[in-house]
C-alpha cells in the first residue's frame, strides 16, 4: 500500500511516497527558507503562494523518484493543521481533488502527530505505546503522554515562545541570519556553555514551557556586555539553556509516569547540544530514546504519510469534510468548520 | 463534452455545471470552509449533470466511490476563475481543479473575472470604453479600461491555462507588485488597484458583482460563462496546469515593507 503524504503547513512544500507505513520511496522538500530570509521569518500570504507554485512540480518529481504514477497509490494523506491557514489549504485543496479524482481515502493529519510518527518511522517500525513525546519547533514546545494511536494527554506546553522562535529572535537580533536554530549552532561550536549564566525558565515548576524570559536574559547580556560579548560563548550559553529546560522537563515527565520510551521530534530536535543532552539523559535513566535522523526532524511529507499510513482506521466516518485549522489540539477528531 | 467550473473569489462561491446544451449555475455560501465543502459541491455540480442525462447512473448496488467521486473523464473539462478577489479562496478552487484535472488528464480553463464581465457586456450590445472594477482590500477596486468588443483571440481571456500571469514568474519572494505580468490577453491593459468610484473621463462603469457611486452593478451571466467554457482551447498535462494561477497578486505587508526599505518598489 503506497501513501502520498502531503505537508505544507509552514514553508516547506513537501511530497513523500511511502510503502505499508514504513518504507520510504521518495521524500522531497521543497524550502522556502531563502524566500523568507529577507523577511526574518515566514510570510504566511508569500508562504501560500510558494506552495501553489511549488506543490505540484514536487509531486511529479516524487513520483519519478519513487519510479510510480499516480494509479499507484492507495491512500493520500496530508496533514490539516495546526499551521498556517492560507499554507494548510493549498495542501488539503491538492490532497483532496487528487484523492477525488482517484476515488481513494483520504486522510487527514495532524502535524505534531505526525512529527512524533517520524521517530518510528526512522526505526522501521510501528508507533509502541506508552512513550513520553517532546515536540519542539519553531512553532511548538510540547509535551505529550501518548498511550495509543492518536491518543495523547497533553502534559505541557509553552506560554509564549517556542525554542526555535527564540532562537530565530536571538539570531536576527546579533545578525546572524536566519533560520536561527543552525546559525546559532554554528556559531556557538568550541563556545564556553558556563561563560554566560542564563536562566533556564521554570526549572523544577510543571511541565509548562516559557522561553521569552530567557529571550530577554540574552537581550540583556548583549546590551551589558558591549564591545567585550564573545558570540560564540553566548551561543553555546543559550543552547545550554534551552538544552536543560527541555531535557529536565522531559525527564520528570519520565520519572513522574515511569514510562520508559521518549521520543523527541521537530525542527529543534536537530540541534547537536540538544541531541547531546537526550542522549545523556537516555543512558543516565536507561530509558529508549527515539529522535528522527535531521532529514525527519524538520517538516517533511514522510511523516504525514507514515502517520496517515497508522491512523487510516480513526480517520471518522467522512474525513472528507475535514478543513485545515490553525490551532488543532493533538488527539482530538479533525476540525470541520 | 461537458464541464464544471468553479469560482471562490469571494465567500458566495459560484459554480457551474454544462455539456453542449445545457447549462446550471450554483451558489454556496462557504464563508471559511470552502476546502471542507469541495467534494459536496462536485457532488452537486455531478447531480445536474444526470438529471439531464449527461452522467449515467450508477449501477445498482454499486459501492459508492471515495469521496462521492468525481466522474468527468476525457473529453470534459474543468474550469475555474483567476480571480480577481479573495487570493486564498482562489488557491483553494486552483489547488483542488488542478489536482482534478491532474489524475484525469483534463484541460482546465482559467476565466477572469474582467473578461467574463466584458464578454457579458458585449453579449447585451455593449461596445465602446467601458471600466470594469472588481472589489479589492481597504475599499479599494482592481479596474480595467477596455474597449468592446475584445479582440476576439478564441481565447477565454486572462487566466487562460496557455497564458502565464502572475504568481508564477515571481519566484525569488520578491513583491510581485499590484498587477499581473503575464503576457498576452484579450484585455487591453493590465488590471490595477483604483478607488471605487466611475471613470474619470466619464466611460461607462460597471462593478462586478457590486454597486458603488457612478457605476451599474454587473453580475457576469451564467450563459456567457457556459459559451467561455465550451469555446476556449483546451490543453491538458503538467505543463499546462503548472500555468493556471491567480490572475492578481497582492503583495503581503511584509513584502511592501521590506521593498520600501531596500529602494526596490515593485521588484
Amino acid at each position: 500500500m503506497i501513501t502520498l503524504g502531503i505537508e505544507s503547513s509552514c514553508d516547506d512544500t513537501s511530497i513523500a511516497l511511502v510503502e505499508d507505513g514504513w518504507r520510504v520511496r521518495a521524500s522531497l522538500i521543497s524550502s522556502q527558507i531563502e524566500v523568507h530570509r529577507r523577511f526574518g521569518g515566514v510570510v504566511p500570504e508569500v508562504a501560500a503562494r510558494k506552495h501553489y507554485e511549488a506543490i505540484l512540480p514536487v509531486l511529479r518529481e516524487a513520483l519519478g523518484t519513487a519510479g510510480l504514477g499516480l494509479g499507484d497509490l492507495g491512500q493520500i494523506a496530508c496533514t490539516v493543521g495546526p499551521g498556517l491557514l492560507g499554507p494548510l489549504l493549498v495542501g488539503l485543496s491538492t490532497a483532496k481533488g487528487l484523492a477525488l479524482a482517484l476515488e481513494l481515502p483520504f486522510i487527514p493529519v495532524h502535524h505534531l502527530e505526525a512529527h512524533l510518527a517520524a521517530a518510528f518511522l526512522a526505526r522501521e517500525q510501528e508507533p509502541a505505546y506508552p512513550y513520553v513525546g517532546l515536540i519542539v519547533s519553531g512553532g511548538h514546545a510540547t509535551l505529550v503522554l501518548a498511550t495509543g494511536p492518536r491518543q495523547f494527554t497533553t502534559l505541557g506546553r509553552t506560554a509564549d515562545d517556542a525554542p526555535g522562535e527564540l532562537l530565530d529572535k536571538i539570531a536576527r537580533h546579533l545578525g546572524l541570519g536566519y533560520p536561527g536554530g543552525p546559525v546559532i549552532q554554528k556559531t556557538g561550536a568550541g563556545g564556553d556553555p558556563a561563560r554566560y549564566p542564563l536562566p533556564r525558565p521554570l526549572a523544577g515548576r510543571g511541565y509548562g514551557f516559557s522561553f521569552s524570559g530567557l529571550k530577554t536574559a540574552v537581550l540583556h547580556v548583549v546590551r551589558d556586555e558591549g564591545d567585550r560579548l564573545v558570540l560564540p560563548d553566548l551561543c553555546a550559553s543559550l543552547q545550554a539553556a534551552v538544552r536543560d529546560t527541555l531535557c529536565g522537563k522531559l525527564e520528570a515527565a519520565l520519572v513522574e509516569t515511569g514510562v520508559r520510551r521518549a521520543v523527541v521530534a521537530g525542527g529543534v530536535a536537530a540541534n547537536a547540544v540538544l541531541r547531546a543532552g537526550l542522549d545523556e539523559l537516555a543512558g543516565r535513566r536507561a530509558i529508549d530514546l527515539l529522535i528522527p535522523p535531521i532529514a525527519l526532524c524538520t517538516d517533511n511529507a514522510a511523516m504525514v504519510a507514515a502517520q496517515g499510513f497508522h491512523t487510516a482506521s480513526l480517520s471518522g466516518p467522512d474525513p472528507w469534510r475535514a478543513n485545515a485549522c490553525a490551532d488543532w489540539a493533538m488527539g482530538d477528531p479533525f476540525p470541520v468548520l | 463534452m461537458r464541464y464544471f467550473f468553479l469560482d471562490a473569489s469571494s465567500p458566495l462561491a459560484f459554480g457551474q455545471a454544462g455539456d453542449a446544451s445545457h447549462h446550471q449555475p450554483f451558489t454556496w455560501s462557504t464563508q471559511m470552509n470552502l476546502a471542507a465543502r469541495l467534494p459536496a459541491m462536485v457532488a452537486e455540480m455531478q447531480a445536474a449533470l444526470a438529471a439531464w442525462g449527461a452522467l449515467a447512473e450508477p449501477a445498482a448496488g454499486a459501492k459508492a466511490p471515495a469521496g462521492g467521486g468525481f466522474r468527468l473523464a476525457a473529453g470534459d473539462r474543468l474550469g475555474v476563475c483567476t480571480g480577481p478577489g479573495s487570493l486564498t479562496g482562489l488557491r483553494v478552487a486552483l489547488s483542488f481543479v488542478r489536482a482534478l484535472a491532474l489524475v484525469r488528464e483534463l484541460p482546465v480553463v482559467g476565466i477572469d473575472l474582467f473578461t467574463w464581465g466584458a464578454r457579458t457586456l458585449e453579449a447585451r450590445g455593449v461596445r465602446g470604453p467601458v471600466r470594469l472594477l472588481a472589489p479589492a482590500f481597504l475599499g479599494q477596486a482592481f479596474l480595467v479600461d477596455l474597449d468592446l468588443p475584445l479582440p476576439s483571440s478564441g481565447d477565454s481571456g486572462l487566466g487562460s491555462a496557455d497564458r502565464p500571469l502572475a504568481g508564477t514568474s515571481e519566484s525569488d519572494g520578491a513583491p510581485a507588485g499590484t498587477g499581473p505580468t503575464g503576457a498576452g490577453a484579450t484585455l487591453s491593459q493590465h488590471p490595477r488597484l483604483g478607488p471605487r468610484a466611475g471613470a474619470p473621463d466619464g466611460r461607462p462603469t460597471f462593478g462586478l458583482r457590486f454597486a458603488a457611486e457612478g457605476m451599474a452593478r454587473l453580475d457576469p451571466e451564467p450563459a456567457v460563462l457556459h459559451e467561455l467554457m465550451l469555446g476556449a482551447p483546451a490543453h491538458t498535462g503538467w505543463e499546462a496546469l503548472l500555468r493556471v494561477a491567480p490572475l492578481y497578486v497582492v503583495p503581503s505587508q511584509a513584502e511592501l515593507k521590506w521593498a520600501q526599505t531596500h529602494d526596490h518598489p515593485g521588484n
